[in-house]
């Protein structure tokens, strides 16, 4: 499945940052399958809101590295993790 | 009427037979649990009559199952006991669907889905001279200590593929009990009951999580660490509580003590797979 251009995390998706674990469990509604994700991972799910495309997330993680990041390797990264979340089911197409 | 006090982690039970049939079976599967006196009215109050040409059982007065075959009431009086104990003890004690036993001054929790192997692996640790504490409700407080839940371990049959019977009665280390009952199907069902002689009496912390996987097909024994996210996740599917997952997963990570460590076992042989739990215990 190719990955979505603007991802969107579903609906009703619950979630807790359980203390000094420096992860997110993340549970979906539908199947009650649950999920961890470390913080970078929960912080480019939070990013997906349908609005924001692929590059535009990968731009917001790189400002939030600091400079000096090589903004390909970023956007690979990204998709990596997006890739994993479509096969999770945690985001859909919102075009 | 025979009476048998009996108390599960504080929880107080009475046990009321006047069913002669169902008699063996009932002494069977308390066989391991605390007996003691108690004053005034029980928690739970069992009773099993006997009516006409039918045994019945009540708890609390409320009638739960009546049959003209004494084994099919006590096989209700067992999902009755454990299944309302279970619920009583809720919130002080989290159930968990795992074994438990201590060995060498580490409390190991084995935690699975049925098949899994964590019967298999506590009787191995059993038969290794492990403490009993149960094998199927791993009680968890809030200070992270597993409360003994002995229950009578339970074979389905009269045979076991890893645990010849002259192995199990030769060690010196169960008693033994019985009851059988005739299924749906109209097949004969026999539930073999082992009663292991050396019980862990007091709660104590969790050190070891495992997580078993029996796979016919391993070569080996092959154990490695998991993330606690990752087994928090998994154990919240073997809680017997019917909570949100995350209020599972919350009630996991706050009672699991920090510094526990946790394995996931692959193994065929359940005896060379205990072999190698052994030899982690002084790391615990």
């Amino acid at each position: 499945m190719p990955l979505p251009e603007h991802p969107e995390k579903i609906a009703n998706l619950s979630s807790e940052e359980l203390e000094g674990l420096d992860e997110v469990i993340y549970v979906r509604p539908d199947t009650g399958a649950s999920f961890s994700l470390n913080l970078t991972a929960a912080a480019v799910l939070d990013l997906c809101d349908g609005k924001r495309s692929r590059t535009d997330i990968a731009g917001i993680i790189a400002g939030g590295t600091g400079g000096g990041t090589d903004m390909t390797r970023v956007c690979d990264d990204v998709d990596t993790i997006l890739k994993q979340f479509v096969d999770c089911g945690l985001i859909r197409a919102a075009d | 009427m025979p009476v048998t006090d009996l108390l599960i982690a504080g929880l107080s039970i009475r046990i009321s037979c006047s069913a002669q049939a169902c008699s063996e079976g009932i002494a069977a599967l308390t066989a391991l649990f605390e007996r003691a006196a108690f004053n005034g009215e029980a928690d739970l109050r069992y009773s099993i009559v006997q009516d006409n040409n039918s045994a019945h059982l009540f708890c609390n007065g409320q009638h739960i199952w009546g049959s003209e075959e004494a084994g099919e009431v006590v096989a209700a009086f067992e999902w009755a006991l454990y299944s309302r104990t279970i619920d009583a003890l809720f919130p002080l004690y989290l159930s968990m669907h795992a074994a438990t036993v201590g060995h060498q001054g580490t409390t190991i929790t084995i935690a699975g889905h049925s098949g899994a192997g964590k019967s298999s692996l506590c009787t191995a640790a059993l038969l290794a001279g492990a403490d009993y504490f149960t094998d199927e409700y791993s009680l968890l407080d809030k200070q992270g200590r597993i409360t003994p839940y002995p229950r009578a371990l339970q074979w389905g049959g009269e045979s076991h593929p890893a645990f010849p019977l002259p192995c199990m009665r030769d060690s010196g280390l169960f008693g033994e009990g019985r009851y059988d009952f005739t299924g749906r199907d109209g097949q004969h069902i026999v539930s073999l009951l082992w009663h292991p002689v050396r019980l862990a009496r007091e709660p104590a912390a969790l050190k070891l999580l495992l997580l078993p996987r029996f796979d016919a097909g391993a070569s080996g024994v092959d154990m490695q660490p998991v993330a606690r996210s990752q087994a928090l996740m998994e154990l919240a599917e073997e809680m017997h509580h019917k909570l949100p997952v995350l209020e599972r997963l919350r009630e996991l990570h706050r009672r699991i003590p920090p510094d526990t460590t946790i394995y996931r076992i692959v193994f065929s042989d359940v005896h060379r797979a205990w072999e190698r739990v052994e030899k982690l215990l002084p790391d615990c």
